[in-house]
Order: C-alpha cells, then structure tokens, then sequence
C-alpha cells in the first residue's frame, strides 16, 4: 500500500498507529492506495468509481488534526471504500444499474461513510456490484463483471463482490457491503477475506440504496478480525430515522476480542446445511469445527422452507421497489435481473404473507436452539468461486444453476436477521471458502471474538491476494 | 399452480400491473413466474397456527 513504514497489505490497525505516530503521513497512504487502484485494479474492475480528490481532502484533515497535536479518531487515515449503493456526497448512486445514472448526485453521505469519516477513515471509492444487489455473481451487465483477485479467471461472488475483491487485492484494508439474502458472505467467502453481517436493525441504513427492506443489512470486509471488529465498532449507533434500526447504544467488539472461547457452547448445522456443500465446503467447516473442539450437531427445522420463504418475499419486495422503472424502462435493467424482477412483481399477496408469517415461526423456533448454544456453525456457498460465466454447478451429482443457488446456505441465516461472521478458509492448492460463525441476535461481539481465536489458532486467515 | 396457469396468470396480473410483456420477454418472465410458484408451494404447504402473525419487519427488540 505504501513503502513509507508500512508493507504492503498492512491491516487497518497498522496504518492507524502509523499515522498517529507519525511514521507516515495520511495523505501518503491515501495517494499509494489510488496508484495501486489505478495500477492493478483494471484487472479485477473491483471499482466502478475512484475518489481521489475526497480522499486527498479527507487525508490532509487528518494530518492536519494530527499537526495540531489533537487526539486522532480510532481508523485515523485508514484508506476504505464502499460498494456502489452507499451514497457518497457528489457521487451518483449508482446500485450496480444503468438507470440510477440518471439520478442527481447524493446530497448528503449515507450515515455509515458519515460514521467511518467521523472515525478518521478515508474514501477512496465506489465499488462493483449486481444490478440493485439482485445477485450473488457480480457479472454485472452494464459496468463487467469484478474478478477474483485469487483467481482472475473466476468470480469475486456477490452482491458485494466489488468490496470484498479490493479488500482481497490489498487495494483497501476495509470495505462496506451489504447483504440482503449473502451478499456479504458469498463475496467473503470467495474472496477469502472476513465479512460481518451484523444483527438486522443494528447498523443504519439511511443513505444507502435498498434491495429488500426487511432483508437489508450493512455490513464490512476486513482482512483480519481485529480490524473488522474495529470498523463494526465505529459503525453502530441508533438512527431513528431508519426505521429498521433499532434503538440500542453500541457494544464495541473490540475490547473482548481476545477473551477466548471457554465456556462457549458451539452446535455445527447439519442435515441441508450438510447436503447443501460441497466436499469442499464441508472441509472447510470441518477445519473450523476441529479447531472450536466443537462436535455437537444441530438441525435447525424447516430450513429448505426458510430458503423458500426468503425467496419469494425478496422477490416480492425487490420488484416492488422497482416498479415504475420495470414499467417505463425495462430495457434498460441488466438482463440478469430483469426477468427475475418482473416476475417478482406478479406475486400474489397470499404467497408473501404466508412466506412472512413462516418467518415468525422460523424465528421463533431458531431462538430456542440458542438456549443451548451461543455460537451456530455452516459453511458459507456451496462451492468456492465458478468461472466466470458458468451457469451451471454440479452439487452431489446435481447440476443446479450456478448464480441463483451460491445462496442456499446463507439466505436461511438472514432470513431471520441473525448476526453472522464469514470467517475465511485458505488450504494450499484450493480456492479459499468461507465459514458462517453464527450468533444469536445482538451478539456480534461473540461471533468476532470466535473468529479472532480461529485466528491465532490460524485455522482462518485472509492473506492479501498473490501477483497474477 | 400448473405450468399452462401459470402463463394465462402471468398474463393478467401483468395487464393489471401495467407490464409490457410482449415479445420474448413474456416467455422468460412465465419460466421465472413458474419457479417462483413452485417455490410459494412448498411455503403455502406448512399449516401455521392462527395466531403466528407476519413478521413485517424483523425487529428483534
């Protein structure tokens, strides 16, 4: 990132004590980070959008602040980005879509750039995406497809698969995503790299493009858990003005990051969590299992009819949300979508009503599974990253469509708005494959703290992408 | 629902929706619409106790 005290590929934390021990100043790291974005990204196109003169602006206030000998913010000059549906003061808001180009500039931030601003983090940019978040691929129509910068040839996985390449390719040590069915987890665990979901209603999402409402959470991409927790931590806060989020004062995961896991009770989803992997995905989780000690198997109840539900009312809800445009402008939604879209917005109001009340149900008899554990166990795709362009994936002697199925194991998860860490599994010679470290509501810190562990066990790691 | 409702389905709620549907676009939308059917099955199948209430926004407070 810069060769000014710090190695390439140094972690958010890093660059921070650099910066406030003046080893380097934040304008540096700032303008190494767009030279690297500008030198390697056209070979991922992670960024649709590079914000250099707000970066620069950003850094220098920090060096400034610094100069002045005032206390410096948490993330003081760490060089972040955020996937295309955050509004960014100047920037059109794009979503991923040819349509949104015809829309003003944001007036304002989304008040999650406002938050990591407020922590001393710098923009560097807008990242790549699905169409309007509708999607687990990022082989985006309308601005190409982003490329795994573990493998270039294949996909970076989505939505948010923009953010988590360039945290991969160690343009950025954070990036912001969002997830509605995956769209952090998929990304995360094809790119090998940390991915938060946070607890649905705990990060506001005020400023940010939705997809599905009662889907939609915010969230982040790291390269270590320390910094993840860090930038969740600068992230929480109540909002009234969203009004999904809910009420709570932040509980910074940070300070308990080193705690341990005694005491911790882990299950490991089975039965279609199990059906619904690959050998490899299986062996990831079993490397993180082994790692916990944790052994005890949970099945968790009508799981294929929680997929189901999510399905039909993200559908619903999407398509909803687009009307007008899918009524004047078809044309111009990316073909991927659009068909999905439309049919979305045929749906009878019987079928969402009874998807949502199965929704209480399901919730309902999840929480009780938490009574006896604190931490659930999944792996996070069925497979580790496609070729790009591959429609079809063979699964147990099945060959399933590849992009609407790279969610089958997050979208139960989500569904019911669980906190979820995807932690990243690397084994030599394979692709990496992410793991889901699933916590009951509110207990983000938890799931962070058992990442952190796996670790320093080093049965997880997300090491910036090699030269390809 | 059955494949041939399915398409005379999509038809009149895409005309009560103010969807243009002409063209390939129709077949495509009818293959989606089925999937999504088959999929609202399985749901609609689970018989829920009268008093579990839609889960409109899924606080948790």
């Amino acid at each position: 990132m810069t060769d000014r005290g710090l190695e390439s590929g140094a972690t958010a934390l890093d660059i921070a004590a650099a910066v406030r021990e003046g080893r380097v100043r934040a304008v540096e790291v700032a303008e190494a980070a767009i030279g690297d974005i500008r030198r390697r990204d056209p070979q991922f196109n992670s960024f649709t959008e590079i914000t250099a003169e707000r970066a620069l602006a950003e850094a220098a206030a920090i060096d400034e602040t610094r100069a002045q000998g005032r206390p410096l913010p948490a993330l003081a000059g760490v060089p972040y980005a955020v996937k295309n549906l955050f509004d960014v003061a100047g920037l059109r808001t794009l979503a991923g879509s040819k349509i949104n180009r015809d829309c003003a500039p944001a007036a304002a931030d989304a008040v999650l750039v406002a938050r990591m601003r407020a922590a001393g983090a710098v923009l560097v940019g807008a990242l790549n995406m699905d169409e309007y978040a509708y999607g687990f691929t990022t082989e985006n129509s309308h601005y190409g497809a982003t490329r795994n910068p573990r493998d270039p040839s294949r996909i970076a996985g989505g939505s948010s698969g923009g953010s988590a390449a360039a945290v991969a390719a160690g343009f950025v040590p954070l990036s912001l995503g969002s997830d509605t069915n995956g769209s952090i987890r998929v990304p995360a665990s094809l790119c090998g790299v940390f991915g938060l979901k946070p607890t649905y209603g705990r990060l506001s999402r005020r400023g940010a493009y939705l997809f599905a409402a009662s889907f939609d959470h915010l969230g982040a991409f790291a390269r270590t858990s320390a910094d993840l927790a860090r930038c969740y931590d600068a992230l929480q806060g109540a909002d009234a003005k969203d009004p999904a989020c809910a009420p709570r004062d932040a509980e910074s995961a940070s300070p308990a990051l080193e705690e341990g896991i005694g005491g911790l009770r882990f299950g490991v989803l089975g039965d279609y969590f199990s059906r619904m992997a690959s050998k490899e995905a299986i062996e990831a989780r079993d490397q993180v299992t082994e790692a916990l000690e944790a052994a005890q198997p949970v099945d968790l109840p009508e799981v294929e009819r929680a997929r189901a539900s999510a399905f039909v009312i993200t559908a619903a809800e999407g398509a909803n949300l687009h009307l007008p445009d899918l009524r004047a402008r078809p044309q111009d939604f990316d073909p991927h979508v659009l068909d999905r879209f439309l049919a979305g917005a045929l749906i009878p109001a019987a079928w969402t009503l009874q998807a949502q009340r199965f929704r209480s149900w399901f919730r309902a008899r999840v929480l009780e599974i938490f009574r006896e554990f604190d931490i659930l166990i999944a792996p996070a795709t069925p497979w580790s990253a496609t070729p790009i362009g591959q429609e079809m994936s063979e699964l147990h002697g099945q060959l399933l469509p590849t992009r609407a199925n790279f969610g089958l194991l997050t979208q139960p998860i989500s569904f019911i708005g669980l906190p979820v860490v995807a932690v990243p599994v690397h084994r030599a010679g394979s692709l990496p494959i992410g793991v889901q470290i699933i916590a009951a509501p509110w207990k983000e810190a938890l799931a962070l703290r058992v990442a952190a562990w796996l670790e320093r066990k080093g049965a997880v790691s997300a090491p910036v992408a090699g030269p390809v | 629902m059955k494949p041939e409702d399915c398409a005379a389905y999509v038809d009149a709620a895409a005309a009560l929706a103010g969807l243009d549907l002409r063209g390939p676009r129709r077949e495509a939308v009818v293959v989606q619409f089925s999937r999504i059917a088959a999929i609202a099955e399985f749901v609609m199948q689970h018989e829920l106790p009268a008093d579990v209430e839609p889960a409109t926004v899924m606080r948790h407070d």
